[in-house]
Formats: C-alpha cells, structure tokens, sequence
C-alpha cells in the first residue's frame, strides 16, 4: 500500500491521480484509466454525477477522500471485471423509492473487491446485483434511521454467487445483510448490529456459510427463509427482543447445521417453521424467552451436545407428534442425578414444560408465569407425563454443561 | 365479580369491538410481522391488510403472500386493502387498485406483484398488467415462492 501511495505521488505509470491538471475532475480521471491502472483519489468531497466503472481498474482513496451524492444519486456503478474500491468515504445518497439506490451498485461485474471504505447515509449501501465471485471485505456502514424516512439494507446481494463478505460492520439499516437468489456465499466475521428489521435476511440462498458473525440488538433479529444447504458456525445472536424477534427464524430451510452457536438473550433463541433435517451441536442457549420453538411443520431436526441455560423456556412445540431429537445436551432446568458417575444423567429430560404448552395455545396465560399454581402443574408433569410430547426427551441429559459432547 | 365491575368489563369489550370495527387498518413497518410468511414487514410498497370473516385483521408484507394466504382460507375475507405502489405506505380498498408485475424495486417474496391505485395513469414504468383473479390463479397454481429460485437474472438495480 504503501508503495502503491508513493507511487501515486510520484505520477508514475498506472496511476491516474484525481486533481491533477489533466485529470481535474474523478469523472476525467476514470475515463483516463486503462484497465489495471489505479485511480488515486485525494483528501477532499467529490460532488459529481455518478461515476461508472466497467474495466479493470482500482479506485483507491487517500484518508479523508469522501464521495457525496448531496441527498440526490448513486455515487459509483461498477460494470467491469476485476475492479477494486478501497479506502473511499461514500456519503449521503438520499432515499429513493423508484430505484433501489445505490451508494456503491455491482451490476454484472466479476471478481471485484470492495475493501475498508466508510459508508455514511446511504440508503442502500454496497447492492451487489448479477455477481460473481467478488469480495466485500472490512467496510464500515453507518446509517441513522428516522422513524419517517425508509431505509435499505447495508449489504445487499441479488442474484449472485460465489461471493465472500467478511469483516464488514453494519448498522442503521433496514437488513444488515440481506441474500436473495444468492448462492455460494461465505459470512464470516461481521458484526450487523441496530438494524431496523434484521441483522441477517436471505431467502432463496442456497449451499452458503455463516461463521462467527455477530447479529446483536437488531429490530427483528435473523431470519432465513426457502434455502437449503446452509452451515451455521460460531455465530452470536444477541439481544433480540421485541414481539417478532428471533434469534434465529428459520422458515422453510432444509439441510441446516447449526454448531457452535451462542443465543443469549433474545425473545426466542430458535424458531422452527418448516426447518427439516436441521442439525444442532454445541450451541449455548442463555437468557432467553424461549431458547426453541419448533413447529409441527419441522421433521427430522436433532439437538445434541447444547447448552440450555436460564431461559423461561428450552424448547416448546405447538402439537404432541413434533419431530426432534435430543441426545447428549446440558439443561439446568435437570433435576436428575448420576449415580454411576459417567457424566450422564441417569434418567431422562423432558425439556417441555406443560406450562409452555399453554403458552403456546394462550399467550395470556403468560401472566401465571412465576406462580405457584404453574409450579405444580409443571411438577405434576414431570412426574407423570401426559400432555407433553413423549418424542421430546432427552435420554442422556449431561450433568456439566462443559461436557457437551455430540453423541 | 360485582354487578359495576361486569358492567365495567361489558362496556371496555363493546368499546373494543367497535374500535376494530372501523376504517382504512394501518401496518407497523418494522414492528408486524406477515401473517403468511412470518417476515417482519418494512417495505412501504408492498403491504397488505385483510380482515377475515371473523373480523381479525391479518397483515401482509406483500401481494403474492395476501394471495397465498387467501387460497388457503376457507372463507373469503370481508374486506382487503393494498398499498398503491405510486404512494408507499397507503393502504387502498382493493376494489380502487390494478394490478401490475412490479417495476419499481423488488416484492419481498420475489414473485413481483404490485398494486397502483386505479386512478393513476398507466406509465411505461409498470409492468404487464394483471387482474386480481389472475393473481389468485397464478398463486395458487405456482405457490408464493417464485416458481425458479436458482433464477440469476431479470430486474433492475
């Protein structure tokens, strides 16, 4: 990089420096470069129509370069293979309802990189539409919702495949992440945080990897929805609260692994809704509303070697067939014993509370949550199952929660 | 239970059933959560609101997801509202709106409808036009979710 700078000052060949007497403007230095050329852009607000780039260039910004769409445009549509923006500041885009604007807009490009740049009110900020492979790596987006004005979302993917977000922090929008049509991807290590609705949104995103993201206090948490495929590791989902907010909403999603996951305090931890043969280990569920809920339309889901602890709820379900094992987990709601001393309880868990059932059909009941009444009934349960479904049991509770293993 | 106390209660319940009884309904865009598909709803242009048979009012993040939950009903709703597409966040009685295949944007679900009042001009911006009946058979031959998922191309940025 360095080097790439002293470069630049010295005017040497392939660099294109922006405010230089034959290059006055961005739009004249772009349309100078040839492809592999690298466009510098100096310290300064650039106000110009919205700049296009369809060859193989990189457009590189010295600190305190700012891109400003004054409220009015896209800042920058990149058409051509191979291009790189990094280090640039894109400001201001305003909203747009006719057009999913764009402070950065991937059309059809290829093999692009987006790398350490700011983004400040954008409506949409990086919208990757028709792409393969490109990178979106270590940008910074910031927006500040009003209540009046709509947003978009921060990272944005249409209809691409094979691309790699990493790094990236985003907030203010209305997704952090949202994946439509989009297959191949891999999440790892952003943090999407006070998003409006979700943290992370895909639909129709098949065969992807979502590793040690965190998704904290955003308006409806992280929902995935009509996918298959899809491999969850090392992920935070944190403080999601509000009346539809899930941890985690899972709909219509077949082939999902779900490892190493923490879920603390949100309203539900895990929801159910058409998820089948969902694979769950050595998942932390804390301080939930309910850290899972399934519904009779999952099958085949198995919850081994987690951690369930201080939630109101470790797991309810809305009918007596529900399909789902579970082997090998730590519950602290476990009130058996281990007699042999092999590390697993010696009779089993039913982690349904009869309570959570009545719940489930009467959410006003909710009200008689710290009574004695629902003390005895789920006692009472416990002792003699009736209600509860005799499917979800857990036949080698763990007596530490460190001892999660997968069976 | 008292008899002032019952007539207390009587009269907060009538005042709630005539309060839900009445006008044009609202959607909280990022606070409702679609009644069919469970998505949060926060795009202002594509809402939807029907009001069973029942009187409950079921909210909609899109037409394609109104559409699939009533080929699942029973019954038909008593009264349906769409957001004209030309004025996000207006909720029109269903009978004042057309049809189109969405241009502006993309339908939360992907299937690409959207309702304009009828009272707008045609402008080459929308799409081919379509009756709410075609809507109902479109959905419920194909679903809600878009017939190709693995679909890379089509609509603008």
């Amino acid at each position: 990089m360095l080097g790439l700078l002293l470069l630049a000052l010295a005017g040497g060949p392939g660099i294109v420096r922006v405010g230089s007497p034959a290059h006055p403007t961005l739009a004249t230095a772009v349309a100078a470069a040839r492809a592999g050329d690298t466009v510098v852009v100096p310290a300064g607000t650039y106000r110009e129509p919205t700049l296009i780039l369809d060859r193989p260039v990189t457009l590189l910004g010295e600190p305190g370069a700012v891109l400003d769409g004054e409220g009015r445009r896209g800042l920058l549509v990149v058409r051509g293979p191979a291009v790189t923006v990094r280090g640039l500041t894109f400001r201001n885009t305003g909203t747009s309802y006719q057009e999913d604007r764009a402070a950065v807009l991937l059309d059809g490009a290829a093999r692009c990189t987006l790398d350490a740049n700011r983004f400040e009110q954008t409506f949409f900020a990086i919208y990757l539409s028709r792409t393969v492979a490109c990178t979106v790596t270590d940008n910074r987006i910031v927006g500040t919702p009003t209540a009046e004005a709509a947003t978009g979302n921060a990272i944005h993917s249409w209809g691409s495949r094979d691309l790699v977000v990493r790094g990236n922090r985003m907030s203010g929008h209305r997704d952090g992440l949202y994946f439509e049509f989009t297959t191949h991807a891999t999440v790892v290590d952003n943090l999407s945080t006070g998003n409006l609705r979700y943290g992370l949104h895909f639909m129709y995103a098949d065969s992807s990897a979502y590793v040690g993201n965190r998704f904290l206090a955003n308006g409806s948490g992280v929902a995935v929805m009509y996918s298959h495929h899809v491999t969850m590791r090392g992920n935070h989902f944190s403080r999601n609260r509000g009346p539809t907010a899930h941890g985690l909403l899972l709909k219509d999603i077949t082939d999902v692994t779900l490892a190493g996951n923490t879920f603390d305090g949100n309203s539900t931890g895990v929801l159910a809704d058409g998820a089948n043969r969902l694979v769950a280990t050595d998942n932390s569920f804390q301080a939930n509303g309910w850290a899972i809920r399934l519904l009779a339309s999952s099958a085949d889901s198995r919850f081994s070697g987690n951690r369930f602890r201080g939630n109101s709820f470790d797991v309810t379900v809305n009918g007596r067939q529900a399909a789902a094992r579970f082997d090998g987990n730590w519950w602290d709601a476990y009130r058996g014993w281990d007699l042999d001393r092999d590390g697993t309880g010696d009779v089993p868990h039913h982690p349904v509370r009869l309570f959570a059932l009545l719940v489930e059909r009467a959410p006003a009941a909710m009200l008689l949550q710290r009574s004695l009444f629902v003390r005895l009934v789920d006692a009472a349960e416990r002792t003699v199952p009736l209600l509860t479904p005799d499917a979800i049991v857990d036949r080698h509770p763990q007596m530490t929660a460190s001892a999660g293993r997968a069976p | 239970m008292t008899r002032r106390e019952a007539a207390g209660v009587a009269l907060v319940a009538v005042a709630a059933l005539l309060g839900c009884g009445q006008g044009t309904p609202a959607i909280a865009y990022d606070v409702d959560a679609c009644d069919f598909c469970r998505m949060t709803i926060s795009d202002q242009r594509f809402g939807a609101v029907a009001r069973t048979a029942g009187g409950r009012l079921m909210h909609f993040d899109s037409i394609e997801c109104l559409a699939g939950w009533i080929t699942a009903q029973d019954d038909p709703p008593r009264e349906i509202w769409v957001t004209d597409a030309g004025a996000p966040g207006v909720l029109l009685p269903i009978g004042k709106a057309r049809f189109h295949r969405a241009t502006v944007g993309r339908s939360p679900m992907g299937r690409g409808y959207m309702a304009v009042a009828a009272t707008r001009p045609v402008t080459a911006r929308d799409g081919a036009e379509l009756s709410w009946s075609d809507v109902l058979a479109e959905v419920r031959r194909e679903g809600v979710v878009p017939t190709d998922t693995t679909l890379t191309a089509g609509g603008g940025g």
